[in-house]
């Protein structure tokens, strides 16, 4: 993880423009939406779209045009639309963890242009939203690391089954497994112990101490547990209840949904079973989620931040707390098919002369080059590489474009 | 209507936008960046992003013993991004990037990873990319 998180990179790529010693070739204009592409003898040269400050169209003339405007998930009807079969059609409730302008302008006007779109069913969701405490947009959702040590129960309160949902082996089942069921949102249920040490949230807005890069802090958060961050969701999450028993809990977890949809008898059966496994001892400790703390905690990186084979109602560690989670949609897969120097290619897959399409828009380079899943850390560096590439081509620097073949 | 005119026009200020103005700004072209969020918000996602990177033969990998190499080698025996475009390259054409690499997710990763860490290394000595202290989770 860069130390500064995603923040950090970004404002010192954007500092090493404006310290360029070409800074003064770059225009960069702001609240500018551009609505088409305009096309020349077949090739594209140029944009049309709104000044929004002021309502005043504009139009803009190039050579070369490079479409890096992010990806759909920002726009929760185009996320419905493209579905994946997989997932027994969308949920009644997603939240939108994307940006509020990667709402897929762009893919239509690189249709319009001769473009296609593809992969646009493989997408980056997450099982663990939460409503956003500040929101900033509509549905504004915050991706929560779901704690390992939480039990994951489905809509009426019964553990997810029979392989338990425990995140950071395969975030995409846990998305499949809670749109199996007939709600497809969940439940996790912990204390506060389990809070204090595991609980995270995606992102640079809930890690100020990585973000500000604040070694003090950041030691602080691991050493003592992440007090500012509990206390925030328990105080401004409305998805956050807190009880001192089973029963109170239920009742707030019902009273939040607004029905009786969560069974007490099923919430204590989960909680005491798991509960009394843990008790059985490690030699007994037949549990798919036991067995892998475990195997987690094997790895030092992991153990600082893992309970040890903790309970769930410990008199050592209350109060109890239950998190509603909704599926919150972050990342498209697909996008517009490009080639191997980030050209757009049409449906004859032929390059569109003038038309490159970088990063999320072109579902982190080519088109969709993850596949179905994809792994922390390939997002930022498929950004990079497939705007460096259209760099490149443009360029003509060959040099660049067959780095790989010569090394 | 107002007119603008560039040899090159980027749509969209993130992360993508940003590396690809960089490049173009150290070949010396004339480029014109619109976004339609606010100034302050330059970055797009990746501004809210946890900033996770994949990386091949760090120092922390060598420190903990793992060997690690930028050459990816998959079933197929070939190599990352020269095995990307071997693969896609004439005869078999019209495929996206990275087509070999589609093949698992796990395999993707390892040659966006491999061929970006190629592509930075033979990079010009005028390169923009900036040094940031970085740590690998993965």
């Amino acid at each position: 993880v860069t130390w500064g998180t995603g923040k950090g990179l970004a404002e010192t790529l954007i500092g090493a423009l404006r310290g360029h010693a070409n800074a003064k070739r770059l225009t960069v204009h702001f609240r500018h939406r551009v609505d088409r592409l305009l096309t020349r003898d077949g090739g594209v040269g140029g944009c049309e779209g709104v000044d929004e400050t002021s309502g005043t169209p504009f139009e803009a003339r190039a050579e070369n045009v490079v479409v890096a405007g992010g990806g759909i998930n920002g726009d929760l009807d185009r996320v419905r639309q493209n579905w994946h079969r997989h997932w027994n059609g969308p949920p009644a409730k997603l939240l939108n963890g994307s940006h509020r302008f990667a709402d897929g302008r762009l893919h239509d006007a690189a249709v319009a242009a001769g473009g296609v779109l593809s992969h646009l069913d493989k997408m980056w969701n997450y099982a663990a939203g939460v409503h956003h405490p500040r929101p900033r947009k509509p549905h504004h959702g915050l991706s929560l690391v779901p704690p390992r040590s939480a039990l994951w129960l489905n809509w009426r309160g019964e553990r997810i089954g029979p392989q338990p949902l425990v995140s950071g082996f395969d975030t995409r089942r846990l998305v499949t497994d809670i749109c199996a069921q007939p709600r497809q949102y969940s439940w996790q249920i912990m204390n506060r112990r389990i809070a204090l040490k595991e609980l995270a949230v995606s992102g640079a807005e809930h890690n100020p101490s990585i973000r500000d890069r604040k070694p003090l802090g950041f030691l602080r958060d691991i050493l003592l547990g992440n007090r500012w961050l509990v206390k925030e969701m328990i105080d401004h999450c409305p998805d956050f209840v807190v009880a001192a028993t089973l029963p109170e809990l239920v009742e707030k977890m019902n009273a939040l949904q607004g029905d009786q949809s969560v069974q007490l008898a099923d919430v204590q059966d989960a909680v005491g079973q798991y509960d009394a496994t843990i008790a059985r001892g490690r030699n007994l400790m037949n549990d798919e989620q036991l067995r892998r703390i475990a195997e987690l905690r094997q790895y030092r990186g992991d153990r600082i931040r893992l309970c040890k084979f903790q309970p769930i109602n410990d008199a050592r560690a209350l109060p109890l707390i239950a998190v509603r989670e909704f599926i919150i949609s972050r990342k498209s897969l697909g996008g517009m098919r490009t080639d191997l120097n980030s050209r757009v290619i049409d449906a004859a897959g032929r390059p569109i002369e003038g038309l490159y399409a970088v990063g999320e828009a072109a579902g982190f380079g080519g088109g969709g080059m993850h596949g179905l899943r994809a792994l922390e850390g390939t997002f930022l560096g498929g950004c990079i590489l497939s705007g460096r590439i259209a760099a490149a081509a443009i360029d003509g620097r060959s040099s660049f474009l067959n780095a790989g073949e010569t090394t | 209507m107002h007119l603008h005119r560039s040899e090159v026009l980027i749509i969209g200020g993130g992360i993508s936008g940003i590396a690809t103005a960089l490049d173009l700004l150290d070949g010396g072209k004339s480029v014109l960046l619109f976004d339609r969020d606010e100034a302050g918000a330059f970055g797009g996602l990746a501004r809210e992003s946890f900033g996770g990177m994949f990386f091949v033969d760090s120092p922390e990998q060598r420190r903990l013993g793992i060997r690690d190499s930028a050459i990816w080698r998959c079933a197929i025996g070939t190599t990352s991004l020269s095995s990307a475009r071997k693969i896609s390259g004439p005869g078999r054409g019209r495929k996206p990037m990275f087509s070999a690499a589609r093949r698992t997710s796990i395999a993707g990763c390892a040659a966006m990873a491999s061929a970006f860490s190629l592509l930075s290394t033979g990079s010009s000595a005028a390169n923009s990319a900036p040094a940031i202290p970085c740590r690998v989770s993965t």
